[in-house]
């Protein structure tokens, strides 16, 4: 792929995580610093949406990558709980999740420090994130 | 993209597992399984150059590992990270936590 953007609809499912490391990997107009914090971002949030999101009827999830001035991710996705994910994103620390076995938190903390900004905007239909990177 | 390949080899005072491929939600509970078990008996080295990515998953194993290896009087090495598992650690803020090596010869 060589255009300046690149977008990939996934199942949200963990086992849709292959198709978006390839998706992200692939988008050529991504220099190397850049595709491995979209990689990295990508992935966590994908992640958090398959764990904790409550879908309405369809569990599609797009990504979309581009470039202007500079990286742009967007993901968005229709899900009844999105105010549980921009609380989530506030909290500062991670924590040991025992019972788990498990860190809670860590994940959008990686994202908040590998990203310029993160913008939640929720929709009516849709709800979506947009990260800079 | 690969999924996740493992391979354990035994040193003279640590276990050695060579990760390939990606950690995530999808593939980490192999990799949790290994470290969780080994580092409780011996001194674990992970050899992370061939990993392609490495999500809050796996770093959280990496983490827990720590604290369960200083309760075991293990250590907890992490070899030639590659660079997304480098950003990875960057990322976290949790870098000063983890002693990097390059080489065997570096394990105490």
């Amino acid at each position: 792929m060589s255009r300046k953007q690149c977008r990939i609809r996934l199942k949200s499912d963990f086992s849709s995580l292959p198709d978006l490391e390839s998706f992200v990997t692939s988008c050529g107009f991504l220099e190397k610093e850049e595709s491995l914090r979209a990689l990295i971002v990508s992935t966590e949030l994908f992640q958090n949406i398959v764990s904790y999101s409550r879908f309405p009827v369809s569990t599609a999830v797009d990504f979309a990558i581009s470039r202007n001035d500079a990286i742009r991710l967007a993901i968005s996705w229709a899900t009844l709980n999105f105010g549980e994910l921009v609380r989530a994103s506030g909290s500062t620390s991670p924590r040991f999740d025992r019972a788990a076995g498990r860190y809670r938190g860590l994940g959008l903390l990686m994202c908040r420090n590998l990203s310029k900004s993160i913008q939640y905007k929720k929709g009516l239909f849709k709800s979506s994130v947009i990260i800079m990177l | 993209m690969e999924n996740i390949s493992i391979v354990e080899k035994a040193g003279s005072n640590y276990a050695l597992l060579e990760v390939s491929g990606t950690v995530n939600s999808y593939t980490y509970t192999e990799f949790q399984t290994k470290v969780y078990s080994l580092i409780k008996e011996t001194n674990l080295v992970l050899d992370l150059s061939r990993v392609s990515n490495m999500s809050s998953s796996g770093l959280g194993v990496l983490m827990a590992a720590l604290d369960d290896g200083e309760s075991a009087g293990k250590k907890l090495y992490v070899m030639k990270p590659s660079e997304v598992v480098r950003l990875a650690i960057e990322s976290t803020g949790f870098s000063d936590m983890f002693t990097v090596i390059y080489s065997l010869t570096e394990v105490i």
